[in-house]
Formats: C-alpha cells, structure tokens, sequence
C-alpha cells in the first residue's frame, strides 16, 4: 500500500480508535468504523451530500442519548472521532489535508483527556508530526529544505517557549467541569473479601502506584507493606469495610519519619495507599477523607491520576482505640465458632493476649497450609480453617483474623500491597497490582494494633523475594496447550531496564506536566518571582518577552559571520558617520580615506590606519 | 621598472605638452595588449602624440592614412609577378610594423577598416592563402573624426569592441598652447627623444603586469559594474572582452602607479575610456556623452 | 536623447531594488489552526487537563516560530539587478533578475508575480542559500508580451510560504524597467499591398528572380513565372538593387483591429528586409525611420512600430 495522506489519515483514525477501545461505546466505534468502511464505497458527491448530514446529526443525537449531555469528554471525543471518520471522503484538495490535520489534532487532544498519559502524549505528538510532514509533502515542498539544522532553529525555542507559558498560564485547581461520570462508580476489589469468590489469582502487572522519595534513600525494598483498606465486618460470609470513623486532627508521629510523594494510577481510586504505620497526609491534589482506623479515602471517586505527600512512622502501630472499634474487632456472627474455638482452645488456658496469640499461630503452623495461587473455591471461611490446604494471602488473613476473634482477640483484616519493585532510574518504588496482599493487625493493649502476617508464617518466600518472583518459582512454566515454556526465557534484562526507565520518565512527566496544578504553579511562581505577582502578569510578561527574544533567537541564526577585517572597517565607517561622513555607494576606500583626512586631519593617522589595513585583507591578497 | 614608466611620461612631455593622463592611458593600453583608438578634431596632435610614443617605445612605426579609396590591398600588401624571376614577390604593406598609426580610420571604407582590425585581433595578416604573423608588439593607434563630421564611415559595434580604450586628446593647457603656437621646440623635442623601453625590457614588464594581484572582491565589483551595465535596455552591455579588458588594463594601471595589487580606484579610473566605446547607445552621441554615461554606471554600482 | 538616456538611467539608480515594507499576513490555514489553538485552550481550561495545554502551547509556538521563520525567509533578500528583452506581442522572453542575500539561513520557495497590463507571467519558486556559496541567485522568470507598446514594469511582488504555508510574507521591488512589446510577427494576408516609393524605372529587362515579400510592388511581381509553378516571384532589377525601400504606413480610416493586423504584417516585413540584407526604412504618421540597415537599424523600427499610436 502506497503511503500517502489519505491511508496515512485511515490509519491514523484507526489507531485512535483502538485506543479508544473501552474508553467510550462501542456503538460509536461502530459508527466510526462504518463511516471510514463507506469512504471507500462512496464515489458520487451527490450520494455524500445526502449520508453526511444524515450520520452526523444522528450520531449527535445518539450521543446526546447515551451520555445525557454533551460535555462529558466521552461524548465530545466520540464526535470527534466520528467527524474525522466523516473527513475521510473527502480528501482531494490540500486544503482538505489541512482540514485533516486540524481534525486529527483536536481527536489527538481528546484521547489526552481520557488517557493521561505520557506514553498516548508521545506517540499523540508523533502521529502529528508525521501527518503535517506528509501534507508538506504534497504541497510539494522540497523536503531536503527543511534540514536537520534549519528545523532545530525552529523547534527548539517554539518548544521552550511553549513550556515557559505552560507553566506561567494560570489554571484552576479541577476545571469548570467536573470529569467524574457517576454511573461509573466501581468499588474496588479490596473493600471486600468474599470466601466462595476467591478464585485463582491472576493478577497483572500494572502499576497500580509509584512512590517517590521526599527524602533519598529510605525504603528497605522488599519488606514494605502498604496499607490502603480496613476490612471490619464478618457479616454473612464476606469481609467488608463497614462503617469507618472519621478523624478530625492529624497525629503526631514518632521517629523515625519518612516522607515520601505517591502517585495513585488504578482505573478507580478510591481509597489511597500509604506505607504502614502511623501516618498524615500532608498534601493532595484532590480532597479526601481520613479516619482513626489509619486508611484515607478520597471524597470522589474518580479515575484521574492522584497525587499526593505523605509523612510515615514506619515502624510504629495505631492506638487509637475505641469502645465502638473494640466491639467492631470482636464481632463475629457464625454457626461453626463454638466447634472452632474448642478445636482451638482444646482445654487449655490463656494467661494473656500474648498467648492467645501464640495458640492461634501454632494452630496455623500445625494445620500445615500450603500458598498457591489457583486454590480450589471454598464453601465459606470455617470450610478453608478446617478442611482446607492451599490458599493464598486473602484466605489466610481471613482465617487468621476468624480465629482471632473467636479467641476475643481484637483483630481487623488490612488490605493492600507488599514489596514492590525500585527504580534506580529516579529513586522510586514501583507497587503493581500482583503485589496486592492482605494481612490482619491484632490489638494488643501495651502496643496497639500490631500486624501480623499469616502469609509470611506459611510462605516466607512470598514475603522475602517479592511477589513477581515467588509467583514464578511457584508456576515457572507458561502453559500453552500441551507446551510448557519456562517464564525465564522471556525474561530479558535489557526489556527490563527499558521498562522502568520508560516508567521513570513517564513519572516524572506526569509529576511535572500531568500534574501541575494550580497550587504548584503558584509555589513556583512565587519562589521565582517577586512576591505579590499575579499569575496572570506574569504570563502576559512571558508572552510579551517570548515573542522578541524569539526574534532575537531568529535574527541572530539568520546573521552572516562578518570577516574580522570587514568588521573593523565597519566600525570606521560608523565612527566617520558620527563625525559625519558617510561613505558614498561609489566611492572606494581609498577616496573615501582622502575625503576623510582632509575633513579631519587630526584623526588622519587613525584614518589611514583602517584604511590601509583593509585594503591590505581585501586587495592584496 | 617604474622608474622606466616615470621616464617615459616625462620624456614625452616635452614632446606632448601636458596630457600626462593620456600619455598614461596609452601606455596603459599598450602594456596591456589592446590597441588604442583616439577621437578627436584635426590639429589636437594626434600625430605627435602617436609618433612620441613610438619612438620611445623603440618600436618601428607606419603611419597609414586612411582615406575612401584606400584598398585593403593598399595596407596589407601585395602579390606582384616578378618577369625576370617568373614568380610571385611580396611586397608588404604598412602593417607590417610593431606601431601603426592609422589615421582618420573612419574616412576608410568599411572594407579597408575591417582588413585592420582582423590583423589587429588575429595578430596575423592572410595574403592570397598565406598567413604570416605580424612582429610582436603590434600596437595600433586609430584615430577618428567626431562622429559629427561629414563623410565618414562610423565604425560598428562590433568593430568598436576590439579596441580596448578610446581616448580623447583635447585642447591642450592655456600655457602649453601658448608655447605651443609661439616656438617650434618640442617638433625638435620629439626629435632628440631617446628610446625609454626596449622590446625586451616591454616583456619583462608585461610579465610583472601579470603578478599583480586582483582580488577576487574586485572581480566581484568588475562582475557588478557589467551586470549592471546589461540591466538597461537603453544601451548594449558590456560583453564579456569588455570585462577581460577592463581587468587587464586595472591591473596595468596599478602598475603603472606603482602597487603590485588592484584596487577599485584603478578600475575606476580606467573604465570609462574602456567601456564608454562599448556602451554605444546611440551613433550620434558626442565622446563626452559617452564617458557621462559610464560614470553614471559606475556611480550606480556599489563598491566597497 | 541624451538626457532622456540620462535621467532614466538615474531614475533607475535611484528605484532599482528598492525595497517595499515587508508584510506579513496569516494564510487561511495558519487562522484555522489560531481557531483549533483556541479551541484546545478551552478545552484544556474546561477540563483542567495540562497534555492539553501543552499540545497547545507547542502548537501555538510552533505557529509564532513558522511566523519568523517566513519572516527571516524573506528578510535581507535585495534585488541586485533586473534586465528585460523586449519581446513580441504573444512570444516569451524572460525577465532576468538577480537577487542578493545576506542571510545566513538562506530563502527558499520565494515566488515572483507580476501585475502588468502589457505583461503576462507565470509562477515561479526559487531557492537559494549562501551554504552554497551563493551570496547571489540569477532567475530567468518567463513573461509574455501581452499588449503593443512600451511596458514599464514598474514594481513585482516576491513572496514566500515557507516552511509551513501558515503564513504569507510579501513585499515589493521596485523595478522600473521600460522594455518594448512588439508587434506580432505574422503574416496575416500576403496579398496586401504595403505602399512603397519604388518608383525608379531600369532596364525592365536586366532582373533577377527573388521570393516575393510583402512590400514589394505588384507590378514587379512575375506573373509568368506565377503561372508556371504558382509561386510568387519578384523581379529584382539590378539598377534598383542598392535602393532603400521605404515602408509606409497609416491608420486614417482603419479599425483598431485592422490596424493591429496591419502593424502585424509590417512587422514581419521588416524582419524579411532584414534577413533579406536590405536597406529600408519607416514611415509611419508621425514618426519615421531613415533607410539603413544593422540590427540597431531594425530595433528601432520595431520601437517605432511599438510606440505607435500608444
């Protein structure tokens, strides 16, 4: 296939649309496919006067149906992509490319609204360069003009400068709209914990979020664990949030504390991550909610990037504790606890919550688990404690906190992620969503909730060497058909390291461009600029000075190199046309000198001096 | 050698009378290998002028003048059949000498001009199927009556070309008239004159002519000042041998001011005697108009 | 004459090359992509997302960068010098320009036009860099005589669109340059009669046969020999040989059509004289030409022919 503007813009067009598959309804894909199918088929002019206006004014409608207003982004999107499908019947005229181009930018600036990120930003920026570079080309622009060096000239200042209005442009905090749709809520897999549910794991790899340093150098990479989610309530098999206590203040937090900056990215985001242990949040880009359980929930759910700092005490436990909460740890309603706890007990006394404690890890040793990540599906939670084997994490955490509370051990279940991958590229931790874990905190009355993790006790490789690579030591085959092919041979170390410097740069460009809203804009401006210098000001100023430096910058790339003898006779001239003299269009260097001396015979040494000097650069060699 | 230069404008001053410029340009035009055309009203000194310069260079001398029944034979020579021999003898015309003073060349048939200026850029003579080449230096020295007189035959264009200057001797000096008409001394002058330069000393000058340098800025400004000159529609360009001639003659007349390189001045000074001829816009046009006219050009032409 | 030279001449000096303002206007694409920029900015402000802002900002530098960058394509070109040939009515000749650069990004895809009444002329693109070593660049820009008569072509625009067709930078040269439209060389009817004072008797029988020309006497045409191989052959006695033919013309009573055919014919007759290797001359209403004969001779017939009643 020849490549010219018109495939160019179908494959374009096609490419966005895959993109933005699941971003928007189906029915508009099938739209925008109909219509670039019908390009092909529909020659007359007069036939295409009749269908445009006819799948347009439909497809508003339609629009208009399925999203109730127009000014979600899902629904302008969708009609742009619908119009660029539309622009591909006609593309004869140049003037029609342009329009094409013009189209194709706008549809490359919706897919930024529903996918922020780095990598759709490139590539969008990508498929426009090279969509313009073909229209040049059939303007028949001879493009060997348009050179490396030339082009750099115009690149490179346009590209600063545009970042410096950027950042100076004043923005608001969430816009005038507000992008969350409503229907779209979602709870997210861990605000519930539902025995008969629990399948086999499969969980991807997906970077479900980052984690930044404040401070360099402070994560003990595999051992951290992540809290997001309490769970409280055992009611009719499943483990649930329930209902949580607001906190009012935030806590001051014991020594050692590590600050670090988290950059949430899940499809949903609801409750927000934070190491464990005593911990605040100090800044974030969209309002939430925190509670004395220790877990922070924003006040909408919403699927944008979140980003915000938070200050940890590692190594310290919650305390808070309330007659309410202790009742909530204690609560367990079922019809097998009697038969469990005499299994458990078995006649024996406890002195304290230690041993009780202890009593229940024996049992756990004893019963001899094994991790798995494709256990078999459990009828409910007493089925798992007393006849099951294998299970993972969530079925442990779950056991362990049955047993607990059955012992009048005050327990909750916490979910969220261990370990996680760093990134020597900027100093991060990585956390995916196979590092996803769960773990229970036991109250005790000297230390608070103390966490405890069953997993570890059963599979202490899983704790150790981080989930990637203990799922691989528990499957290292990949099935395909009757096939195994071991996991490490796709494995490239090379891929690796690419991958996370991509992820790296993708961090810092979401940080830094993504992110930057109202707030840092104007920390930096301020730290910039003199105080009491409103944004607006300043970015008319950028504007203003942008313009002539960007002269300035042309001016002196379009500037001859002056041999050094011409530029000293220059200066001769300019000095004789102050005294007034000026050198006539005709008049040579030597006439001109005479003309001089005998106007001002005080400076004739000087005089002959240049002149001679630039006859003997010019003349006589 | 400049000294011999010096000598030889002095010398012929006594002889002359003033006109030292002139004396300049036709030693310029001389050294430079081109031939030189004078227009002027009798009774100037052409003659005195071109017979000074002669004898100074040491070279022999021919005068020939032309008139309407001048016969290209009458110039060149002529086959005549020698009975007692049986066999044809030459008997060579005027042209062949080195300094020819052709005086009045437009009262000549253009028949009888064309003959001259075909040995003068062939630098050889064809006599009945023979050719024979014409003795080294060959300088030619044309006068012409102002176009105004009557019963002349303008010269064309293309004939025009060939000369590299065209000077005019004019009146001579209030003082130097007065002398002139009262005393008789500088016919005796020429007289007593000695030679200044010989063929050999010519050619060893030539030579250094050749090392003196011309910058390729001045080329430019040569290329500007033709290019310029072909932009009007009013008259022809200067053609290609016009530029080869005004370079050479630059480089001759610095020389001549003793410098080993060009400068613009000395193609300032030269161009209008080299181009006023070539420019030609109209027949009846005076030689005062036509060196207006190239200082026009170059007034035109930017110089650095 | 002179002065008249003359005073052109400085005239010239003194208009050649000069440089009009620059000007530099938006093309309808660059204020489309100023709409889609503004577009975007809403978009951008509405939804509180910063890719599309940037995109935005990089288009819209992008945009000012293309604005300067048309700019300096234009900026420091000068016109050094500018030569026409005159031409024939509907025949081709070129324009000769010579432009001079002192820019050190060089000029490319600058365009010429040129707005005449008496001229017609195409488009041309040219390019040229002083990478190359080529302070200066001499363009043939072809241009056909359109109108009879002398054509001062007094300024031509040079534009350019370069590098992204979002702008449009425009100035103008001044030219003032006078050249002269020809009749057209044609032979339109070669039976019609041109008056001509040839009216010396010879011997009637000491001739020769030529081709005939238009111009020539019909009674000088030999009629015999026309009826023997029906070409038109004229009897060229050797008396009148040397003798001029003069050309006469005038446009009493005529329609400005038929005057036009007539100068057309005339004009062709010239250039026969011409080839021929005679002498003639011109004699029109007002003007006239004395008998000669070079190339000069025949240019300023055809100047006289131009200027005719014009």
């Amino acid at each position: 296939m020849k490549l010219n503007v018109k495939n160019l813009s179908y494959i374009l067009v096609l490419i966005n649309s895959l993109i933005l598959f699941g971003e928007i309804p189906v029915s508009v894909l099938v739209i925008t496919w109909t219509t670039t199918a019908l390009s092909f088929l529909l020659g007359p002019q007069t036939l295409r006067a009749v269908i445009k206006p006819v799948i347009l004014f439909g497809s508003l409608f339609f629009l208009k149906y399925h999203f109730k207003t127009y000014l979600v982004p899902e629904a302008g999107v969708s009609f742009v992509l619908i119009l660029a499908s539309l622009k591909l019947w006609e593309l004869e005229k140049e003037s029609d490319h342009f329009n094409m181009f013009l189209i194709l930018a706008l549809l490359e600036s919706c897919l930024f609204l529903l996918k922020p990120s780095f990598m759709i930003f490139f590539l969008g920026m990508l498929k426009i360069v090279i969509f313009f570079y073909y229209i040049l080309k059939i303007r028949n622009y001879d493009l060997s003009l348009l050179n490396v060096k030339r082009l750099l000239i115009l690149v490179t200042p346009s590209i600063l400068f545009s970042l410096l209005l950027f950042y100076t442009f004043p923005r608001f905090t969430s816009g005038f709209m507000n992008t969350t749709n409503p229907q779209l809520l979602f709870s997210g897999v861990d605000s519930q914990l539902n025995f008969k549910k629990l399948g086999p794991l499969n969980l991807s790899s997906k970077v479900v979020f980052r984690v930044i340093g404040l401070n360099a150098k402070e994560f003990p990479i595999p051992l951290l664990y992540w809290r997001e989610n309490i769970l409280w309530d055992y009611y009719k098999e499943e483990w649930k949030t329930g209902y949580l206590n607001l906190r009012s203040e935030q806590l001051p937090l014991p020594k050692p504390v590590s600050s670090y900056r988290v950059q949430l990215e899940k499809d949903y985001n609801e409750f927000l991550p934070i190491l464990d242990g005593m911990s605040n949040i100090t800044k974030s880009n969209l309002e939430f909610n925190f509670f004395s359980e220790g877990s922070f929930r924003l006040k909408n759910i919403t699927k944008s990037t979140v980003s915000y700092e938070v200050n940890s005490s590692y190594e310290s436990n919650w305390k808070i504790i309330s007659p309410i909460m202790m009742r909530k740890g204690l609560r367990l309603k079922s019809d097998m606890k009697d038969k469990i706890e005499e299994l458990l007990v078995n006649g024996r006394t406890f002195k304290d919550d230690q041993e009780k404690f202890q009593a229940i890890v024996d049992f756990f040793k004893d019963r001899d688990f094994e991790y798995t990540l494709n256990p078999p599906t459990y009828n409910s939670l007493e089925d798992f404690i007393l006849y099951g084997k294998s299970g993972y994490c969530s079925h442990f955490a779950a056991a362990f906190a049955y047993l607990s509370r059955v012992m009048d051990l005050p327990v909750r279940i916490v979910s969220g992620y261990q370990g996680g991958e760093y990134n020597p590229f900027d100093s991060s931790v990585l956390v995916r969503e196979l590092d996803a874990h769960s773990w229970v905190e036991v109250y005790f009355k000297d230390r608070g909730w103390v966490r405890y993790d069953p997993t570890a006790t059963i599979a202490p490789g899983r704790i150790q060497l981080g989930a990637n690579v203990f799922n691989e030591k528990l499957e290292p085959y990949l099935n395909f058909y009757y096939y195994k092919l071991p996991k490490s041979l796709l494995k490239f170390r090379f891929v690796d390291q690419a991958s996370l410097w991509l992820d790296s740069l993708n961090t810092s460009f979401s940080y830094n461009i993504l992110n930057f809203d109202k707030e840092r804009q104007q920390q930096l401006i301020s730290n910039l600029l003199p105080k009491n210098i409103s944004l607006g000001i300043a970015f008319a100023f950028c504007l203003g000075v942008s313009l002539p430096v960007l002269w300035l910058f042309f001016f002196l790339a379009s500037r001859t190199r002056v041999n050094k003898d011409e530029k000293r006779y220059n200066r001769f001239l300019k000095k004789m046309k102050s005294m007034g003299l000026q050198k006539e269009n005709s008049e040579t260097a030597s006439i001109f000198s005479r003309r001089c001396m005998l106007t001002l015979p005080e400076h004739s040494e000087y005089i002959q001096n240049e002149t001679s000097s630039y006859i003997n650069s010019f003349y006589r060699s | 050698m400049n000294n011999l230069i010096n000598k030889f404008i002095e010398d012929a001053q006594t002889s002359v009378l003033g006109k030292k410029q002139e004396l300049k340009l036709a030693l310029c035009c001389f050294l430079s290998e081109g031939h030189l055309l004078i227009e002027d009203v009798p009774g100037v000194g052409k003659t005195t002028f071109a017979k000074t310069m002669a004898r100074l260079l040491d070279l022999s001398f021919s005068r020939i003048q032309f008139t309407n029944d001048l016969m290209p034979s009458d110039l060149l020579g002529v086959q005549i059949y020698d009975q007692k021999e049986s066999k044809f003898t030459l008997i060579t015309g005027p042209i062949f000498h080195q300094f020819i003073l052709a005086d009045e060349l437009n009262r000549g048939t253009p028949k009888t001009q064309s003959a001259l200026l075909e040995a003068m850029e062939e630098k050889q003579v064809t006599l009945d199927g023979k050719t024979l080449p014409l003795q080294e230096p060959f300088f030619v020295v044309a006068t012409q009556n102002p176009r105004s007189q009557v019963g002349t035959h303008h010269l064309p264009e293309s004939q025009l070309d060939r000369f590299m200057m065209k000077i005019k001797i004019g009146y001579p000096e209030t003082a130097f008239e007065k002398k002139l008409i009262s005393e008789n001394s500088h016919q005796t002058n020429l007289h007593s004159l000695r030679p200044v330069l010989n063929p050999a000393s010519i050619v060893e000058i030539r030579k250094q002519i050749d090392k003196v340098i011309f910058s390729d800025k001045l080329l430019d400004y040569v290329l500007a000042l033709l290019e310029n000159s072909r932009s009007n529609n009013n008259f022809q360009g200067l053609s290609p041998r016009a530029g080869r001639d005004i370079v050479k003659a630059a480089k001759t007349w610095a020389f001549i001011e003793g410098r080993e390189y060009t400068l613009p001045d000395d193609v300032q000074a030269v161009l209008p005697y080299v181009a006023s001829h070539r420019l030609a816009p109209f027949q009846n046009h005076s030689f005062e108009d036509d060196l207006e006219l190239t200082r026009s050009l170059i007034k035109q032409t930017h110089v650095d | 004459m002179l002065t008249k030279v003359q005073t052109n001449f400085e005239e010239k000096v003194h208009n050649l090359g000069r440089q009009g303002q620059l000007y530099i206007v938006p093309t309808l694409d660059g204020l489309k992509l100023l709409c889609l920029n503004l577009i975007l900015l809403i978009i951008g402000l509405v939804y509180a997302n910063n890719y599309v802002l940037l995109f935005n900002f990089i288009l819209f530098c992008l945009f000012i960068g293309s604005m300067y960058y048309t700019h300096f394509n234009l900026r420091n070109l000068s016109l050094a010098s500018a030569r026409i040939n005159p031409v024939h009515l509907g025949e081709k000749t070129n324009l000769t320009l010579t432009f001079k650069s002192k820019s050190a990004l060089g000029h490319h895809f600058i365009g010429i036009k040129i707005k005449h009444h008496a001229l017609a002329a195409g488009d041309l693109l040219f390019s040229f860099s002083l990478k190359d070593k080529q302070p200066s660049c001499k363009i043939e820009f072809p241009v056909e005589g359109k109108k009879r008569g002398v054509a001062n072509l007094k300024r031509i625009t040079v534009e350019t669109y370069f590098p992204f067709h979002l702008f449009r930078a425009f100035t103008y040269f001044d030219l003032n340059l006078k050249t002269i439209v020809y009749p057209e060389k044609k032979l339109l009817d070669p039976f019609k009669i041109i008056e001509i004072a040839d009216e010396k008797t010879g011997n009637e029988d000491d001739f020769y046969l030529k081709n005939f020309y238009p111009g020539d006497s019909l009674r000088r045409i030999h009629w015999k020999k026309y009826a023997q191989t029906g070409k038109l052959l004229t009897k060229q006695l050797f008396a009148n040989e040397e003798l001029p033919v003069q050309l006469g013309f005038s446009s009493e009573g005529l329609l400005p059509e038929q005057k036009e055919k007539e100068l057309c014919s005339i004009c062709y007759t010239l250039y026969e004289l011409h080839a021929a290797g005679l002498h003639y001359g011109l004699a029109l209403d007002k003007t006239s030409v004395e008998p000669g004969h070079s190339q000069q001779h025949l240019n300023n017939c055809l100047r006289a022919l131009a200027e005719y009643e014009t």
